[in-house]
């Protein structure tokens, strides 16, 4: 089968493309598929009735429209083509309005394709809410049997999981009372663990895991991970990178309807962040005079700006390229023996670097009233591509703070290199410059002929 | 292990394929539906189970003293057996259609989160209502019996009639359903037109008019035509073969072989409207 050279959609983002091993079997496959809608028709119009009543008329009963027109169409998917091979665990990401809960509605057989095909092996459950089918009047007994049908259970299966079921959920004593009675928390506990005990080949999960406790959801989290070790395939959407992470070891990056990658988790999610940041990219320049809590020392950071090797406003660097910050810095009363102290922070928090003018034989004297510039940029130290954010403190005397500014700024580290080699993947968060030697100790002597 | 492979399709034909797979794949959710429709639908009432019969009972008497009350003096026993002959079928058949075409957007929430054959929804309203026919017929057996007009062919024929009931009923509920999907008109309409469909089944004395008994009226010419109209409403034929039964009158045949083919018209119809649209259900529910 010409899998392979019919993809021409999709972005191999990774150097392990998730087809690689063919030995496993796919568990879904789509081939081109879209999804189009009409625009201005989300909802029915009465006065359009008349109109369909004709064409009914004309075209006779169950005749499909066909040829419409492609004007005033939207198309929420377009040309999507996939395969997810058996056992695996795919996570799918996209900003909002990406196609994401288009592709969650075509996989689930909510909504049908406008155009091509996909075929899944094996029973296929979808978990798009926690509870779906549950009836507030029914009993908790009555419910575990109604939903687990709903979600695609035999009977029998379900009476043979039916205690594993109540007892996840810990209801026993309640078992035998309307669920209109519960608390949210033994609704969602229940409605969950009908979809944990769940033994389908395919399943499609959306973010219901932001629902329920945190231990509880840690207990689901682990009973979805038991069931991708059981060869089942589960595909996951998500906003939160966290749990896409931990779960899924190949994620889809859909962007306006298209798949723009696809590929080893880590990587995907480093793209998704790069673009989600190019979006809101600031400028490469911060005012700090209206910041809340307001400054009140006698010495106040005013502004700060990135600047890139060709001394451009930016927030994006690139891999090897020296980080310039440029701080603007009003004195207010003479002050002496300043220094001034730049932190460099991933996203989460971990201190990569900090860098202290006065090791670096910064001494300005003693600072009459006034404004100042004060410029930093880096040597010898290399982030590697990722997100980080800078905190500045000013401070006299050892270290008496005068104004900290915590996270004053974000910027990207991409992985293009401003020369020499692209950095390795996995290689840590800094590199620096060292000195290597290679002195021979004992060595046999050259043979000269 | 060779899982079953499922297919989705924009192709019409593929679909129709993978259609009818999905309702035997899905054969016990249409069970659990009836189940839940049938728990649902008195809890939390004092008389519970009992409204099912107390429903036709007092439409019955109703009629019986409103006819009453037009002929001056009537065989009270032979005109409550007239009008239970008509409302036990057809009290079942309105709330099963009528239940059935609201099915959907009623469950719109569930539509929209998980995918299920769409048809066992308005199926599974018309299904539970057979409850309500099993409990009426058997009130019907026992007003006849206190008339001594029962015979044992009532039992024979009520499983003929019941599937033309409710073939019926599916083709009307499916196709009312999913028309109510989208034209909320549907569910004002379908109440005023079943009320209607009442007056015309349970009232009207179908087999004197194929009698010609109406001929010397004013607007006699006119029942013939009428006859051929009323004659396609299946469960007309319904109502009047359990009335022939009782009565030991001989069965029209000609009408009930005209409420088979129009019972399996509807019901081919409104299965394939249902189908035709049941791909877009969710962008317009």
């Amino acid at each position: 089968m010409p899998d392979n050279a019919e993809a021409p959609a999709i972005v191999r983002w990774a150097e392990t493309t998730p087809g690689a091993e063919a030995a496993t079997p796919w568990a879904v496959r789509m081939r081109d598929i879209g999804k189009a809608y009409r625009l201005g028709e989300t909802r029915a119009l009465k006065d359009n009735f008349r109109e369909e009543l004709t064409s009914l008329l004309r075209r006779g009963f169950g005749l499909a429209r066909r040829g419409r027109g492609d004007k005033g169409t939207f198309w929420a998917l377009r040309d999507i083509n996939l395969e997810i091979a058996c056992g695996e665990t795919v996570g799918i990401i996209g900003r909002n309005g990406a196609g994401k809960s288009t592709l969650l509605k075509i996989l689930s057989r909510i909504t049908a394709p406008t155009t091509g095909e996909m075929r899944y092996r094996g029973r296929l459950a979808s978990l798009l809410e926690v509870g779906t089918g549950f009836h507030r009047e029914l009993t908790g007994r009555e419910n575990i049997y109604l939903n687990g049908a709903i979600l695609g259970m035999r009977r029998a299966e379900i009476a043979q999981q039916f205690d594993a079921i109540v007892e996840f959920a810990g209801i026993e004593q309640f078992l035998d009372t309307s669920v209109k009675f519960y608390s949210s928390g033994m609704y969602v506990r229940l409605a969950f663990s009908v979809a944990a005990h769940l033994r389908t080949d395919i399943m499609v999960v959306d973010e219901v895991l932001a629902v329920g406790d945190a231990q509880f959801q840690k207990k689901c989290l682990g009973k979805m991970e038991d069931g991708a070790h059981e060869g089942r395939t589960i595909l996951f959407v998500s906003h939160n990178m966290g749990a896409i992470q931990n779960l899924c070891r190949t994620t889809i990056y859909l962007d306006a309807g298209a798949v723009r990658a696809w590929g080893k988790t880590s990587d995907v999610i480093d793209l998704y962040i790069r673009d989600t940041l190019g979006e809101t990219e600031n400028s490469g320049r911060i005012d700090l005079t209206n910041r809340n809590p307001p400054a009140q020392g006698p010495a106040r950071l005013l502004y700060c700006e990135l600047q890139n090797r060709d001394n451009e406003l930016t927030s994006v660097f690139r891999y090897r390229e020296p980080l310039r910050v440029t701080f603007g810095l009003e004195v207010l009363k003479p002050l002496s023996f300043l220094s001034f102290h730049l932190g460099v922070d991933r996203l989460d928090g971990t201190r990569v670097y900090t860098s202290d003018s006065e090791e670096n034989d910064l001494h300005p004297g003693t600072m009459l009233p006034g404004t100042y510039i004060i410029s930093f940029q880096s040597r010898g130290m290399h982030l590697m591509p990722g997100d980080y954010k800078i905190s500045m403190l000013t401070a006299r005397q050892g270290r008496r703070t005068l104004d900290l500014v915590m996270d004053v700024t974000r910027f990207h580290v991409t992985n293009v290199p401003l020369e020499g080699p692209p950095p390795a993947v996995g290689t840590g968060i800094i590199c620096g410059s060292a000195h290597w030697e290679v002195a021979p100790t004992q060595c046999p002597a050259e043979k000269s002929t | 292990m060779n899982p079953q492979e499922t297919v989705i399709s924009s192709d019409p034909r593929t679909r129709l394929i993978q259609a009818f797979r999905d309702l035997v794949e899905y054969r016990e959710l249409l069970g659990a539906f009836i189940l839940r429709n049938l728990k649902l639908r008195y809890k939390q009432t004092a008389l519970g189970i009992i409204w099912v019969v107390l429903q036709p009972l007092i439409t019955g008497v109703v009629f019986t003293a409103i006819y009453g009350l037009i002929r001056g003096s009537f065989d009270g026993g032979a005109a409550l057996l007239f009008f239970m002959a008509g409302l036990a079928p057809w009290t079942s058949f309105q709330q099963g259609t009528q239940m059935a075409a609201t099915s959907l957007e009623q469950n719109a929430n569930l539509i929209a989160k998980i995918y299920f054959p769409r048809m066992i929804v308005p199926a599974s309203q018309v299904l539970s209502s057979l409850l309500d026919f099993l409990f009426a017929f058997a009130m019907l057996a026992a007003i006849a019996c206190l008339a001594g007009a029962f015979t044992a062919s009532l039992l024979l024929w009520l499983i003929p009639l019941l599937i033309i009931q409710l073939a019926t009923a599916v083709g009307l509920g499916l196709f009312l359903s999913i028309l109510n999907a989208q034209y909320r008109d549907v569910k004002y309409a379908i109440t005023f037109v079943l009320q209607l469909g009442m007056f015309i089944t349970v009232w009207l004395p179908l087999e004197a008019m194929g009698r010609g008994e109406f001929h010397s009226a004013d607007w006699g010419w006119a029942v013939p035509y009428l006859y051929q109209v009323l004659s396609l409403n299946p469960m007309a034929a319904v109502v009047e073969t359990y009335r022939a039964v009782i009565e030991r009158s001989p069965i029209n045949s000609m009408l009930l072989l005209k409420a088979a083919v129009m019972s399996a018209l509807v019901l081919f119809f409104g299965a394939r409207f249902f189908a035709a649209r049941e791909r877009r259900l969710v962008d317009v529910l």
